[in-house]
């Protein structure tokens, strides 16, 4: 913008002026680029893998059609698989939640030690999942480990317990794990939402009478709630982070007991050199992924009473 | 004041005893190794026989690029969207928040094929494409929250005082969003350090591992695993990311106040 010029459309960033717009573009096009780079280049690709018969070392053959879909659907696996990536996916989102809004709630306020006690909450933060993981496939598989040493000491077993041997335990454990990683960051960003909710609101409340949980219901989550939206996007991406946890403790074992999507198709990829199913496995949980990522960004939008 | 401290404390307890579970684990195990000798010993052969000190580099090298790719293609988005009206805006921030469910297991498939293709397979330039490409998104959002919180005054000043776009970016926005330029490449920096699958997909050579895929490729399909140095390179794996924490936290937290309350 020149001199002269600028006095007269001082605040007004927005001038569909020709220089603007190139320097809008120059500004925006290389992390736009980046973005198409690799989103839109793989998901042609997978579009096109999936439609086609693909070698298991990745040679691209001919156009089959839907049958990579049909095969895929005709998977014995895929239906309980399906339905353990719901169950996964409800447990840690909705388990992250229950841990997470409480946690929050008793750090927003001031107590003696406040800033140890977030430290101590936010600690698995720092440590990769990758770890976490290793860390509780030693835990869970050792007979002398630590936790058989507590559970025996607190006579909640009698003897030691290999708990990956059992796929109810297992998967549970993974569940756990999930959660206590994903606690973390959503208790950030509750802490972030309950810190911009002023203070005079809830006296203004109590004032006229209402109880705690009165306050709690009618004022502090409903102000809260585009937080929780975030929680639960930023959440179901973690949930399809944690494939580690779910790789290195069980890898979807035993017998596929222990499966989820995202670990079967990457089983379906890359060990049993299925790649045209995987890429149409992939095309159908972006699908469904858009789906509710367009709900939830709905869901945010609409405004908070109505 | 003192119950409540109390009632919070005991509040929190069963959290933070899961949270501490795996810092105890790791020590016991290394406490409790059998044959080995003194603790210098121990270490010095458990950094050769891992090969962590490798991993460690090759982490550190892709991690810091990641952070700091991301963050200079991120700074000039995150400043139009912080300061321009343009068509599509709302969508485009609404965009970003969504990008965030796009994990890359989902187009691992692809992307793997992708960098075959350009040949860069099993390099750490693959990883540093790929992470900094994802980390993007995020790298604005945060940015942007900070670019916000500047007063837009500042920059009319200088644009009567006949700055031009260019200068004023480099003389006033820039040097007013370093704070958030090492937050968020602090962010990234974690990120790309701490990433699983894409690495697991795209490095084939023990020469290019980094830190994640060691630890991983010390325990997986092997039938007997030396969980004593296991534990000391998942600590090894995780010092550098703890010590970052510990250091920036307070800031790392402020930031991402800051970019949430403008969402």
């Amino acid at each position: 913008m020149r001199r002269g010029k600028s006095t007269t459309s001082l605040p007004t960033v927005d001038e569909p002026h020709l220089r603007t717009r190139q320097m809008l573009f120059l500004l925006m096009a290389p992390s736009v680029a980046a973005a198409f780079f690799i989103t839109l280049v793989p998901v042609l690709l997978l579009v096109r893998m999936s439609l086609s018969s693909v070698s298991r070392f990745g040679r691209i053959g001919d156009y089959v059609g839907l049958r990579n879909f049909a095969r895929l659907m005709a998977d014995p696996l895929l239906p309980d698989i399906a339905l353990r990536t719901v169950i996964w996916t409800g447990s840690v989102v909705g388990g992250t939640l229950l841990i997470a809004l409480p946690t929050a709630l008793v750090l927003n306020r001031r107590f003696f030690g406040r800033r140890l006690a977030q430290f101590l909450v936010l600690a698995p933060w720092a440590i990769s999942v990758t770890s976490m993981a290793v860390v509780w496939r030693r835990v869970l598989s050792d007979e002398a480990g630590l936790l058989n040493r507590l559970a025996m000491a607190s006579g909640l077993i009698e003897r030691p317990v290999i708990w990956l041997g059992s796929i109810p335990a297992s998967f549970g454990f993974e569940i756990l794990i999930a959660i206590l990683v994903s606690v973390p960051f959503s208790t950030v960003i509750l802490l972030a939402g309950l810190s911009s909710i002023p203070a005079d609101l809830s006296d203004a409340a109590r004032l006229d009478g209402a109880n705690a949980g009165a306050r709690l219901g009618h004022v502090t989550l409903p102000l809260l709630r585009p937080f929780i939206c975030v929680v639960l996007i930023f959440n179901i991406a973690y949930v399809m982070n944690s494939f580690p946890i779910i790789w290195i403790l069980t890898q979807g074992g035993p017998a596929n007991g222990t499966d989820i999507l995202v670990t079967y198709l990457y089983k379906l990829a890359f060990t049993l050199g299925r790649l045209d199913e995987a890429a149409a496995l992939s095309i159908l949980m972006l699908g469904a992924l858009g789906a509710l990522t367009v709900l939830l960004l709905r869901l945010l939008e609409r405004p908070a009473h109505g | 004041m003192v119950k409540r401290s109390l009632l919070s404390w005991c509040a929190l307890l069963p959290l933070l005893a899961f949270n501490l579970f795996p810092f105890a684990v790791v020590l016991d195990t290394i406490h409790r190794r059998g044959s080995g000798g003194d603790v210098r010993t121990f270490w010095i052969g458990m950094w050769y026989r891992t090969e962590i000190g490798t991993a460690l580099i090759n982490s550190l090298v892709i991690a810091l690029s990641t952070a700091l790719a991301s963050t200079l293609i991120a700074l000039p988005a995150a400043y139009v969207l912080s300061r321009w009206r343009f068509r599509g805006r709302r969508a485009a921030s609404e965009a970003l928040l969504g990008s965030q469910i796009l994990a890359p297991i989902m187009l691992v498939l692809g992307l793997s094929q992708m960098v075959a293709w350009a040949g860069l397979t099993d390099t750490r330039l693959a990883l540093i494409g790929l992470y900094s490409a994802f980390q993007i998104p995020f790298a604005i959002w945060m940015l942007r929250g900070y670019i916000d919180a500047i007063p837009v005054e500042l920059e009319e000043a200088a644009r009567i005082d006949g700055a031009s776009r260019l200068q004023i970016l480099r003389l006033i926005v820039l040097p007013l969003s370093l704070p958030a330029i090492a937050v968020t490449a602090t962010f990234a920096f974690i990120t790309a350090f701490n990433e699983f699958v894409l690495a697991l997909t795209i490095l084939r050579s023990p020469s290019t591992f980094t830190l994640p895929i060691r630890v991983n490729a010390l325990t997986a399909g092997r039938y007997a695993v030396d969980w004593p140095d296991v534990m000391a390179a998942v600590l090894v794996a995780s010092l550098p990311v703890m010590l970052t924490f510990v250091w920036l936290q307070r800031y790392m937290l402020r930031g991402l106040r800051l970019s949430l309350g403008s969402t």
